[in-house]
Formats: structure tokens, sequence, C-alpha cells
């Protein structure tokens, strides 16, 4: 994975680090396990302060999505089950609501959810 | 008429003659070699573009121009440092071409170069781009070339029990053994630089600002580390051998057959350390691993 970070941007550097490594993650581009880069060594490629990138990974372990600690350095999470039921959750309300609009009624979605799986 | 016969001959003091004849081939030599680098560098453009996947570095082209080159150039000065150094000095003392002198050489390069690929070089302005994983040597370098490279370290510790033993023994004179085994410390000392080189290589930041720039960067990172770990090899397996067979020559009657044993071994050692790291060079010369491990999600 590839990040990308824009200084002149209105949004603070460690927030582009923060929303693109979520992005990742969600992408599947950064799986669960996957070892991030040392504070330095990313503030050194990207040419800004180690707090900065600190700043993002403090953010990011506070959101569980990665964990720091020991001799593997920060680390991204596995998805808890809640997380991944949530997701599964707000996509079947999306595809429901889609579903109703076109008229379509539940054996038939449920048949295109079939077709589809 | 008689006829007139003139003769003139010029005499020069025997170590500055010497040196005279080392500045006639150093001079061409420093020349053309610095005359090369850009050629030298065209060239490994144009095989960073068929290994990276990407035929141009994009906004990174300037960068990795200089940086190329300053690698160049350090590869240049190495070579002329350790010629004009230790040809220099070795001609004032006494000799002329000493193998071991020559053997260098592609050290000094090595050296060189590295330390050429750690000058810092002005950041180009811009939004910058960096690859999300942590460096390590052994995504640049395979693992067999990691353990080989380890693995010759032991040759000095093994040379310097050989010498204690015999010290203790009281076999060679003092000064021998003291030879030796500055011989082991230097080599030692110099086997912990090229380790230290390497540790900053793998540090260094990338400094890019496209995909490109990061895939041509870390195949730059990649064919310093392989070179670094084939010159501590080199400077393990050389420097052992040699403070061996100091040991060994200086009193060859009083020193028991089993150090040449010991010398053979490490000769033997270290040959096979070439012969793994020239198969797995050749087998990976497109750094085929360094694309596969410290590339990945990078290269297209």
């Amino acid at each position: 994975m590839i990040l990308r970070l824009d200084p002149d941007s209105a949004t603070p550097a460690y927030e582009q680090i923060v929303t693109q490594v979520l992005a990742a993650i969600r992408a599947g581009e950064l799986p669960a396990g996957s070892r991030l880069p040392t504070v330095r060594q990313l503030a050194g490629d990207l040419g800004i302060a180690t707090n900065t990138v600190a700043k993002a990974y403090r953010q990011l372990e506070s959101d569980g999505v990665v964990h720091t600690g020991g001799r593997n350095g920060t680390v991204v999470a596995a998805r808890p089950d809640g997380a991944q039921a949530e997701e599964v959750r707000a996509a079947a309300v999306i595809f429901v609501r889609a579903a109703q609009r076109e008229g379509v009624d539940l054996a038939a979605a449920l048949g295109v959810i079939r077709q589809a799986w | 008429m008689p006829g007139y016969a003139a003769e003139v001959t010029f005499s020069i003091p025997e170590p500055w003659g010497r040196l005279l004849l080392l500045l006639v081939f150093f001079v061409p030599f420093a020349v053309v070699g610095w005359n090369l680098r850009h050629s030298r560098v065209s060239r490994e453009e144009a095989q960073l573009g068929n290994w990276s996947g990407y035929a141009d570095a994009g906004p990174d082209a300037p960068g990795l121009h200089a940086r190329l080159m300053s690698r160049q150039s350090g590869r240049v000065i190495g070579v002329l440092v350790v010629w004009a150094g230790g040809f220099g000095v070795l001609a004032l003392l006494d000799r002329l071409t000493p193998p071991a002198i020559v053997l260098t050489i592609p050290l000094g390069a090595l050296v060189g170069a590295a330390l050429g690929q750690l000058r810092e070089l002005p950041a180009a302005r811009g939004p910058r781009v960096a690859s999300m994983r942590p460096r390590q040597l052994t995504d640049y370098v395979l693992p067999v070339e990691r353990n080989v490279a380890v693995g010759s370290a032991l040759l000095p510790a093994l040379g310097a029990a050989v010498v204690a033993v015999g010290a203790i023994a009281g076999t060679p004179s003092s000064r021998t053994s003291a030879l030796a085994i500055a011989l082991l410390l230097a080599t030692i000392i110099v086997g912990l630089g090229l380790g230290s080189i390497g540790r900053s290589l793998i540090a260094a930041p990338i400094d890019a600002r496209g995909p490109a720039g990061v895939a041509w960067s870390e195949i730059i990172r990649a064919q310093n580390l392989r070179d670094l770990l084939v010159g501590t090899v080199f400077v393990n397996t050389g420097g052992s051998l040699l403070a061996l067979l100091v040991f060994r020559h200086r009193e060859a009657a009083h020193v028991p057959d089993w150090v040449w044993a010991v010398a053979l071994l490490v000769c033997g050692a270290g040959l096979l350390a070439f012969v793994i790291l020239a198969l797995t060079g050749i087998a990976d010369r497109t750094f085929h691993w360094a694309r596969t491990h410290a590339l990945a999600g990078v290269a297209p």
C-alpha cells in the first residue's frame, strides 16, 4: 500500500494518515496482522515530524484498529466480530432500501442474494 | 670527424619513482572513471525501468538521477581512495602491487557506492508518498544471503580462537600473535562498519513523490545491500585467512599443522560462501525477490 501525503491540504497530516490507513484496512490492502512501518521510518519517508506520525498511530490504536507493543511494533488488529456484523447489517439496510424502491419482494430479494453469494 | 653521442639519465629517488609510476596509471583511470558515470547512470536507469515495471520514474526522475549519480561518484571515489591510499603507502614502503590491495578495490567501490547512496541530497518540494511496510534486510536480499553473511562473521572469531590457543601454548612469538590479532581486529572492525552502513541503508528514507519513485528507490536499496553482503563476506573471509597465514608463515617451524587445517577450513568456508552468493546473485539478478517482498503493493 502506498500512502500519499499532501502538505498543501487543509486536512492535517495525521488525519490524512489515519484516513488512508483505515481505507486500506477496509479495502483489504492491510490485512489483520500486517506490520506498519515504524514511526521514524514513515516520518522520514514522508518528510514530516515523528510526532505527527506518532499522533496518527495513537489515534488508530485508540480506535482499536491497530495495536502496538513488543517486538512486533504496530500491527493491524483483527477486526472484532461485532464490527464485521455491523458492516454486514449496514450493507443489508442499503440493499433492502434499494429492493423496496424497485418493488422487489422478500423472496425475490433473497433470490438475488443467493445468486450473488 | 668524430661522432657525438649524448646520454641523459634522470634519477628519481626510488619510492618517489614508484609513486610517479602509480600516477601515470592513476590519473587516466580517475578521468575515465569519472567521465563514465553518466553512461553508467543511463544504463542503470534503463535497468530500473525494466525491473520495476515503471519505465519512467515520473516526478522522481530528477531526484533519482541525482541519487544514482551520487552513487556512481561514490563508487569512483571509493576506488580512487583505495588506490591512492593503499598503493601509495605501499609504494612508499617497498612494494608496488601486492595482490591483497588489488582485491580491496571492489571493496572501495561498494563502500563508496553505499556512502554515495547515503549522501544527503536536497529533497524536492511537493507531496510525498511512502510504502506502508516496515523495512528489513530480508525484504531486499534472500534469507540465504543474509545467513551466509552473518555466518561469515564466525570466521574472524575462529581465527581469534586459533591465535589465542597458539599464544597461550607459547608456540609463536608475541610479535606474531600481536600482528595476527591486529589483523583480526581490523577485520572485525571493518565488518562491523559494513554492518553499520547496511543498517543505515535500510533506515534511509525514500523521499519519493510517486509509486515509480518508491519502486526504483527500493531496487537501488536492494542492489546496495546485496553488494554490502558480498563485501562483508569478503572482509570476514579474507581478513581471517590473512591473519592465519601471517600466524603460520612468520614462525612456520613453531606453529603446529592444525593451524594450516583451520586456515584451509576458513578458505573453504569463504569459497563456499562466495559460491552461494554468486549463485543467488545470478538466480536473482533482476531483483525478483526484492520486487516481490519490498515492493509488494507498489510495483504495477
